[in-house]
């Protein structure tokens, strides 16, 4: 592939990615909150955020680590990898943010996307933890986050959420991880 | 899907869920939100006593009566009043933020309230 069809898969892939992040947040919006605590959900959409960190994407002269294929847990996401997830991650929740959430789920919803992705990103080179493991890491901060602004905003006595903030982190990663886990495996030998 | 090194993270998570149980209850038992004992009479507020400070007091409430209020043990009660029916007398002490203590003959009201009583939690959305 030359250059300009690289540039234009890559912009057609990632508008595909936002396009699926977006529906998949919509489609939970419509589901009734089951737990009673606000902020508990699995976060479908973060498939797609976990899908498109680990995936070979490159972008400018950096090449794709697609070398380091051992089976899903072998893949190591790359630079570009990262800033992909994290650019869908925010259009994604901007989106959301103006259409169906709310602008102070939006404000909520960066935060915690910006500290997971990172810290989701940074384990996920460490090449010691496999899919699964690294999306309960970033459910959990992804959580811890949100709750550190909430407690900002909102004053000290929300901190009696944090535990079960953490453990709901850690089902929804779970639940997130082992679906994005399948989805990597097959996406990785067509794309 | 799973590797050996996963159980570095999940140990790690469930530690932190731990420690967030464990932590804001400790501190919490260890200072105690100061209560105090209020007492208004027509509306007014008369006093407020911290309610860990043993404490006797005549109140003169409306019309010319009189109560004798004890704090002891972080609880208040009523331990005599000059009123006909003795409502607040026989009322069990109050320790609890929220509980009261009602005289309407001397229109004295003893009332718990808490440092805290501003800082409940509530869903923003």
């Amino acid at each position: 592939m030359n250059k300009s069809a690289k540039k234009a898969r890559l912009i057609a892939l990632l508008g595909i990615f936002t396009a699926l992040a977006f529906i998949l947040g919509f489609i939970e919006s419509l589901i009734p909150p089951f737990t009673g605590i606000p902020g508990v959900k699995a976060g479908f959409a973060n498939i797609v955020t976990m899908v498109v960190l680990y995936l070979p994407i490159s972008f400018g002269t950096a090449s794709a680590e697609t070398d380091q294929r051992h089976g899903t847990s072998g893949l190591t996401p790359s630079l570009s990898g990262y800033l992909c997830a994290l650019g869908i991650s925010v259009v994604r929740v901007l989106l959301g943010g103006i259409t169906y959430n709310g602008m102070s789920a939006m404000i909520y919803g960066l935060t915690g996307a910006v500290f997971s992705l990172s810290v989701m990103f940074l384990l996920a080179r460490i090449r010691c933890f496999s899919v699964t493991a690294v999306s309960v890491a970033g459910g959990v901060t992804h959580n811890i986050a949100q709750l550190l602004l909430a407690v900002l905003m909102l004053g000290n006595a929300v901190i009696y959420y944090l535990p079960m903030l953490i453990i709901s982190g850690l089902a929804a990663g779970l639940v997130i991880g082992l679906i994005a886990a399948v989805v990597i495996k097959r996406l990785v030998l067509i794309l | 899907m799973f590797r050996k090194k996963d159980i570095i993270i999940y140990s790690l998570v469930l530690l932190l869920a731990g420690a967030a149980y464990i932590i804001p209850a400790a501190v919490r038992h260890a200072k105690p939100p100061a209560s105090y004992v209020r007492v208004s009479i027509d509306g007014r507020i008369y006093a407020e006593y911290p309610i860990d400070e043993p404490l006797e007091t005549v109140i003169d409430g409306y019309a010319g009566g009189s109560l004798k209020l004890v704090i002891s043990d972080g609880r208040a009660y009523v331990e005599s009043s000059s009123c006909p029916d003795k409502i607040c007398v026989k009322h069990l002490p109050v320790s609890y933020t929220g509980e009261c203590i009602i005289c309407m003959p001397n229109r004295i009201v003893v009332e718990i309230i808490s440092d805290e009583t501003g800082q409940q939690i509530d869903a923003v959305s």
